[in-house]
């Protein structure tokens, strides 16, 4: 029997993904056919009914669209300009120069927005065109702008760690407060090879020394964003405000700043307020699919049986989590990172509970997994931004960003090795 | 709602279209109003609690908003190309394979669109027979935020209904800028 669900499941899944039906349709439809063939007493009607309903109130997921709202508010008040302008007088002497601003500017943008995608557009926007009319290294600026794009996911607010902690019921705020010295270690490991690399290579453009007071000017810049980046952690760390209410001050927070840099209009907040709905809509639809879906294979039993096959292989729980990376990156390839965490959660998570890791830190690992789909082709979201803004090739920009893969990964290790990296900092919160 | 569309001829078609997209900015802007106003009860909480308070409706009625604004929303997510899909095949086809290939997956969509349709028409209808209302101190009929999820996902289906029509015809079927596209049919 188990054979034969599974092996209906994935021809569903290859038939209807491959033919380009949206990814939160195939999967309710799969989880739909599944139960009406394997469990026809169910009344699917009432059930999906009761289903749909439920997955889209859960009181955790409320701080999800603010800070898509928060986001996109920051990103119409012109936030890449002045990251770009902050940053600049203040890196670009340092070895590797301004192509260090990809990774500081994705870092302090990734705690305000919470998107990959989103930071790498917003970063890249304005840091590409500088970089290349400063004569950087070109492949070594998509390729650390795709990396350093990855930090959107590991850095709070993170979106992708707000839909973990309402699948697998961990608290979003120790996920988010975990998630915070991976982030800036990750964001450590990637300027130290920018500066290695530009070193050994002596290609670095020479720049002159800004003066004291174009450096004030930037501070001035990148002053709001950074105190609403100190205001947003720290008041996560402190626990001033759950993670819902801290999400609607981020919003208060983005829309003063939109006023004090006068950005801001009614028209232009419509139009953030637009953009914000239609991504957490995109975001709703893969949550009922997935859903249902979790639903149908909890009913069949197949997290018990994939625990089941994988426990024959008698793995260490070390090598389960190089088995699980090996796994997610492949998945990457081929679909998203929300995708892959509300689709494979049910089954993961139990694995790796058995073996004896904590499901906080394996939110953190799984969010590193989902970077590293993010720079893999052929359905790698970052390769695509960086695509539509160099029009260079999905391959070249995938061998510039390989780099960054390979720190990815040995990063995800690292985290498997010294798990107190991510578990230190939620553990003081007691 | 099938039966005034495809009946149609197609020289009927254009206001039709017209008409969903017209409907879908406007559910757009009901979920617009929505996220603001939900955001706005929050921070309505945050005041009330650093006065010792606490406004018994806030979570609850920013839980319904929040339902109400990922099925509002989707309609126009699918015209904006906001909905994530798998293009490796299509974007390796001849385009008028492609084209087709679209049109079979937006009506597979439509087809499962309908199921989800159906399915919370069968939610809101019961919350109705049984007067369902929610457990906390507001007891708010549960139907009416459900209804708010049917009509989203109702417009969903219109939206697909359209898209699929768009792509047979060799119309533009997504709205290529944000800001232009209440002139896009």
């Amino acid at each position: 029997m188990m054979f034969e669900i599974g092996l209906v499941t994935i021809l569903l899944f290859v038939a209807l993904l491959s033919s380009s039906v949206w990814i939160g349709l195939s999967l309710f439809s799969t989880g739909y056919i599944l139960l009406s063939l394997f469990k026809p007493n169910i009344p699917m009607d009432v059930f999906t009914g009761g289903l749909v309903w439920g997955s889209l109130i859960p009181k955790p997921l409320l701080s999800l669209p603010l800070f898509i709202l928060m986001s996109e508010i920051l990103v119409t008040a012109g936030i890449g300009k002045s990251l770009f302008s902050g940053l600049a007088p203040w890196l670009g002497r340092l070895p590797g120069g301004l192509l260090h601003v990809n990774v500081v500017g994705s870092t302090l943008f990734a705690a305000v927005s919470g998107s990959s995608a989103a930071t790498t557009a917003i970063v890249g926007k304005v840091s590409l065109p500088e970089l290349q009319a400063r004569g950087y290294d070109r492949k070594l600026a998509m390729g650390s702008l795709a990396g350093a794009g990855t930090l959107g996911f590991l850095i709070p607010p993170s979106i992708i760690m707000i839909i973990y902690g309402v699948v697998a019921e961990v608290s979003i705020l120790e996920l988010f407060v975990a998630g915070v010295i991976p982030g800036f270690t990750l964001a450590l490991f990637y300027m130290a090879y920018i500066a290695i690399q530009q070193h050994m290579s002596g290609t670095q453009p020479q720049v002159q020394k800004p003066s004291w007071q174009e450096r004030r000017q930037a501070l001035r810049d990148i002053g709001p964003i950074a105190a609403l980046i100190i205001g947003i952690i720290g008041s996560l760390y402190l626990g001033f405000a759950s993670v819902s209410e801290l999400a609607a001050i981020g919003v208060l927070g983005a829309l003063i700043i939109a006023i004090v840099t006068r950005n801001f209009s009614a028209s232009a907040m419509i139009r953030a307020g637009r953009r914000a709905v239609r991504t957490t809509a995109m975001i709703g639809l893969i949550i009922v699919g997935a859903a249902l879906l979790n639903s149908a294979f909890g009913f069949l039993g197949i997290p018990k049986a994939v625990a089941g096959l994988i426990a024959d292989w008698q793995l260490s729980p070390f090598m389960l989590i190089v088995v699980l990376l090996f796994f997610y990156a492949v998945l990457g390839m081929f679909l998203d990172g929300t995708s892959i965490i509300v689709m494979t959660l049910p089954i993961t998570l139990p694995l790796v509970s058995a073996a004896g890791y904590d499901p906080v830190w394996f939110g953190i690992f799984i969010v590193v997994a989902v970077e590293i789909s993010q720079i893999t082709p052929p359905i790698g979201f970052n390769l695509f931004v960086i695509q539509s803004q160099t029009g260079e090739s999905i391959g070249a920009i995938a061998r510039a960003a390989f780099p960054f893969f390979i720190l990815l990964l040995a990063f995800a290790l690292l985290l498997a090795v010294f798990p107190g990296l991510a578990l230190w900092l939620p553990g003081t919160l007691q | 709602m099938a039966g005034i569309i495809l009946p149609a001829s197609p020289k009927h078609m254009p206001r039709l279209l017209t008409l969903v997209d017209r409907l879908s900015r406007f559910t757009e802007s009901v979920a617009v109003l929505l996220i603001f106003g939900y955001c706005a009860l929050m921070l309505a909480e945050v005041l009330a609690r650093a006065q010792a308070r606490s406004l018994s409706f806030t979570w609850e009625y920013s839980q319904y908003a929040m339902a109400a604004i990922f099925a509002l929303a989707s309609g126009p997510a699918i015209r904006s190309g906001v909905h994530v899909r798998i293009s490796l095949l299509s974007d390796h086809l001849p385009a008028r394979a492609a084209r087709y290939l679209d049109v079979l997956a937006t009506l597979a969509a439509l087809c499962v669109v309908t199921l989800i349709v159906w399915a919370m028409w069968v939610k809101v209808g019961k919350s109705i027979d049984r007067n369902i209302v929610a457990t906390s101190i507001t007891k708010t009929p549960l139907w009416i935020p459900q209804s708010l999820v049917l009509w989203g996902f109702a417009q969903l289906w219109l939206d697909c209904l359209a898209r699929a029509w768009r792509r047979w015809a060799g119309l533009p079927y997504e709205w290529s800028d944000s800001d232009a596209e209440i002139n896009d049919v």
